[in-house]
């Protein structure tokens, strides 16, 4: 039976057919049901597809409602099962304004705020709503209480979530050829990742496309269900506002929540990217980075956050003139319209924090206030990691520098991080290691979401030599959490992706020298040239050889016949095969337009543009995108077995929760 | 960048096809100096930068913020505030604004183009611009100055409420002779159109 324990169970199709059918008759209509399901988007045709939810975990009901002309609704009510649903005081609400434009005058959309149902099965939801003339309309769908087995199991204490934004296989495989080495076959090493027991595939597609984005890609871990592209925990709905849809409870809410533990969100990128954000944050919009922030501060006691470090300090400066353009003296990116107020039933249905549009707020005095320790740099982390209880690191104003750029700093031969302002950045492993510090001071136990989150950003720009180093820094903090959990036994320690970028593959390796790819960018140049003679398929790519020094990274990834990396996602760009010694430039930062940043490559369709050869890209624009393969997850520690196989990323919440609430339960693989 | 682009060209479009009704009611690309008329005036830049006269100062937009950052964002550099007052000359680019304001211009270390109708407060300007006030003439909107370009007046650094309802750092207040010269420079082109 416990194999069965994740998927859903069947449903009698002709009660769906029967409640679904009423709608038919009636003078208005449903146009949305949420949670979303197939009983309700077929009219009850099909229900082989359903939200899930944990036994007790918390979410939002919602309809829109469209009434014929020259009515309004009076009232929209909830039934579970045939038993109506009683909404907590203020919890509930009929909102006609502020609509997506094309909907009939008078619409309304209903919510009641954060639903739970502790019983294990499918269960019909329905929604009745009256006109104001009388007439009634009913429609039906369906969700599904996944239930917690057994009590008696070991249980998971501490939760690691290593993420490799947009790490599929082949960005593994090229970190393990560049950092560990091979010959006669085989690698000589094993990346961490690679010693992890189990290893399971991940299907990675978002509630509205094949192809997801970040946002819905980490949701779906952490919250158990699909979101849509460029939302994070909650459902699609019918209003303007970003920070009113239905919401989906977080497993960092949930054990906060049941089981006091805390939340540690670490990542290269700047905070409020959609990874981090994906794990505390619910908005439509993961572009809202005024009100993301605030929101991780003002909702802590829901989260649990304890721990918030990466790049995205213009957040938190106060920014009196709400313009960004220019920016602010200090550099501020807060405004008025990327910030957040939710409204009353959210408030009232969840205990989350009113909100204020406040772009003068000044963020990183408030965090302090609350007891966390700052960090602008890593020679404060290393000096504060380890009394604090709470910490902030933010540690460049929007994404960090690259690890090949942070290398290059700390070897003396770069100047990269200079040129940004903020030399003193650390490694991931290094905020690895001081936020599991800071979180295992929780005698309940945590939620660690830790991201390399420039492997997508490097690959989306198809920076080779960038991406390889960015999946290498992760490794590194992977090993990090491995020692941890090796440390604590009640670890349950799981490196996946949020989806694959850029269609990466290893086709081969130089045929020349490094010398003889350097000849090649001046001068005439031509494709024959450059790709012809270079690029060394099956036998002629033997085995690529770099030579690791003591920081762990390669002395130079411009080796003679170095490995060749092609893309399936890409889109133009000009291929010389050598690194680029600046990177490109990323339009989050605040400084890109002025000197010397100004002067770096601007994307990788005119990165190169003198020196290499056009490889014509299948995808418009400047950049490689997101593909829809599969990505490898591994997992190590308690409940580690629980990951094998071929898995929706919405089952891995599911199987943390278990492992985490039931208990670990021995493999049953009959 | 690609929507303000996008939303530059739509507009530069939307004039040429407009031109006839508009080129005298509107600051917009359609009101721009010939680049050669530019260069041949006091603002231009043409060739190698000569030094500064006795005192006026020489200051760059990389010099106006410390490095590192600070740990509470930027801060104004030692030479920037050092300079609030003086005689000081500025090398940069004209933004190009959809909806010119009348009695400055914005300077920048690059070529920047804002949409501000399409795109609303877009981040497509660093926090390194300075505003070039025009000594007098408040209520006269300039045309767009193409290309690399050259003032001379007095820093002032602080906090100032702009007329277009922004905040700047940096400003360089024009003397009086500037001020007409440069106006000067402006009313040639729009009358070139004629």
């Amino acid at each position: 039976m416990s194999r069965n324990r994740f998927t859903r169970t069947t449903m009698a199709t002709a009660l769906a057919f029967a409640l679904a059918s009423t709608a038919a008759c009636a003078a208005p209509t449903v146009s949305r049901l949420t949670p979303p399901s197939e009983l309700f988007a077929t009219s009850g045709a099909s229900d082989q597809v359903i939200a899930r939810f944990l036994t007790g975990q918390r979410f939002d009901l919602q309809a829109t409602v469209r009434p014929d002309a020259g009515t309004t609704i009076a009232a929209v009510e909830f039934s579970v099962d045939g038993r109506r649903v009683v909404a907590k005081h203020g919890a509930s609400s009929l909102v006609t304004t502020g609509l997506v434009a094309g909907l009939p005058v008078g619409t309304a959309v209903a919510s009641v705020r954060a639903y739970e149902n502790s019983k294990p099965g499918v269960h019909t939801l329905t929604v009745k709503a009256t006109q104001s003339d009388g007439q009634t309309v009913t429609a039906a769908g369906n969700f599904e209480v996944v239930g917690i087995e057994g009590e008696d199991g070991r249980k998971v204490k501490n939760i690691i979530i290593l993420l490799g934004d947009g790490m599929g296989a082949a960005h593994r495989t090229a970190a393990r050829i560049m950092a560990e080495g091979y010959a006669q076959g085989k690698s000589k090493k094993s990346l961490a990742m690679d010693t992890f027991p189990v290893t399971g595939m991940v299907k990675t597609s978002s509630l509205n496309s094949i192809v997801t984005d970040s946002a819905p890609g980490m949701s779906s871990y952490v919250s158990g269900n699909k979101n849509a592209n460029s939302q994070e925990g909650v459902f699609p709905d019918d209003t303007l506002d970003a920070f009113d849809n239905p919401r989906i409870e977080y497993l960092s809410e949930y054990l906060h929540r049941t089981e006091g533990k805390a939340l540690g969100l670490v990542t290269t990128s700047d905070v409020f990217d959609a990874t981090p954000a994906a794990n505390a944050v619910h908005t439509a919009n993961r572009g809202l980075g005024t009100g993301i922030v605030d929101q991780f501060l003002d909702d802590r006691h829901l989260t649990g956050l304890s721990v918030l470090m990466g790049g995205g300090r213009k957040w938190f400066l106060s920014n009196a003139s709400d313009t960004t353009s220019p920016q602010a003296g200090n550099g501020s990116q807060r405004t008025a319209g990327s910030d957040y107020v939710l409204p009353a039933d959210i408030v009232a249905g969840w205990g989350a924090a009113p909100g204020a549009k406040d772009p003068a707020r000044d963020l990183i005095a408030d965090f302090q206030s609350a007891g966390f320790k700052y960090a602008p740099d890593n020679s404060t982390l290393q000096s504060v990691a380890g009394d604090a209880h709470k910490l902030l690191g933010l540690f460049a104003f929007s994404n960090m520098n690259v690890s090949y750029d942070k290398i290059g700093k700390r070897r003396g031969n770069s100047t990269v991080v200079d040129d940004y302002g903020f030399p003193d950045q650390p490694m991931l492993d290094e905020m690895a290691k001081a936020a599991l510090n800071v979180l295992a001071k929780n005698e309940h136990g945590f939620v660690a979401m830790i991201e390399g989150a420039s492997i997508d950003k490097q690959a989306h720009l198809m920076d080779s030599d960038r991406w390889v180093l960015e999946t290498i820094e992760f490794d590194r903090a992977v090993q990090v959490a491995k020692d941890f959990a090796s440390e604590h036994p009640d670890t349950l320690v799981i490196v996946t992706a949020d989806h694959e970028c850029s269609g990466a593959a290893i086709i081969g390796a130089s045929t020349v020298t490094t010398d003889a790819l350097v000849a090649q960018t001046t001068g005439t140049h031509t494709t024959k040239d450059q790709r012809d003679a270079v690029v060394g398929t099956y036998d002629a790519a033997k085995f690529p050889a770099y030579a690791i020094v003591n920081d762990g990274y390669p002395q130079t990834t411009d080796i003679d016949h170095k490995m060749l990396i092609g893309y399936g996602a890409n889109a133009d760009r000009y291929e010389t095969w050598l690194a680029n010694e600046k990177p490109t430039q990323d339009s989050q930062q605040p400084f890109v337009k002025a000197a010397p940043l100004n002067t770096y490559p601007a994307n990788a369709s005119v990165r190169n543009a003198t020196t290499g050869f056009l490889v014509t890209g299948q995808v418009s624009g400047d950049q490689a995108v997101h593909t829809a393969s599969d990505i490898p997850l591994s997992a190590y520690g308690r409940g580690a077995w629980m990951f094998t196989g071929v898995m929706d990323n919405t089952d891995v919440f599911f199987k943390v929760m278990q492992a985490t609430l039931g208990g670990v339960q021995k493999p049953d693989f009959e | 960048m690609q929507l303000n682009a996008l939303a530059t060209l739509r507009h530069s479009l939307l004039f040429a096809l407009l031109l006839p009704a508009l080129a005298l009611a509107h600051g917009g690309p359609s009101n721009q100096v010939r680049p050669d008329d530019v260069r041949a005036s006091v603002f231009g830049v043409r060739g190698e930068l000569a030094p500064p006269p006795a005192g006026v100062a020489d200051l760059k937009f990389r010099e106006f913020f410390r490095l590192p950052i600070g740990p509470r964002g930027l801060e104004p550099s030692a030479k920037l505030q050092s300079l609030d007052g003086k005689r000081v000359r500025l090398i940069g680019y004209m933004a190009d604004r959809e909806e010119p304001a009348a009695g400055f211009l914005i300077l920048a270390p690059l070529p920047v183009s804002i949409a501000e109708v399409e795109d609303g407060p877009a981040d497509d300007m660093p926090a390194s611009v300075a505003y070039v006030h025009l000594a007098g003439f408040a209520d006269k909107t300039l045309p767009q100055l193409p290309g690399l370009l050259e003032f001379t007046g007095t820093l002032r650094v602080g906090s100032f409420e702009e007329a277009d309802g922004r905040v700047s750092t940096v400003r360089l207040q024009l003397d009086a002779s500037a001020s007409r010269a440069l106006l000067h420079l402006g009313e040639q082109a729009i009358a070139a159109k004629h």
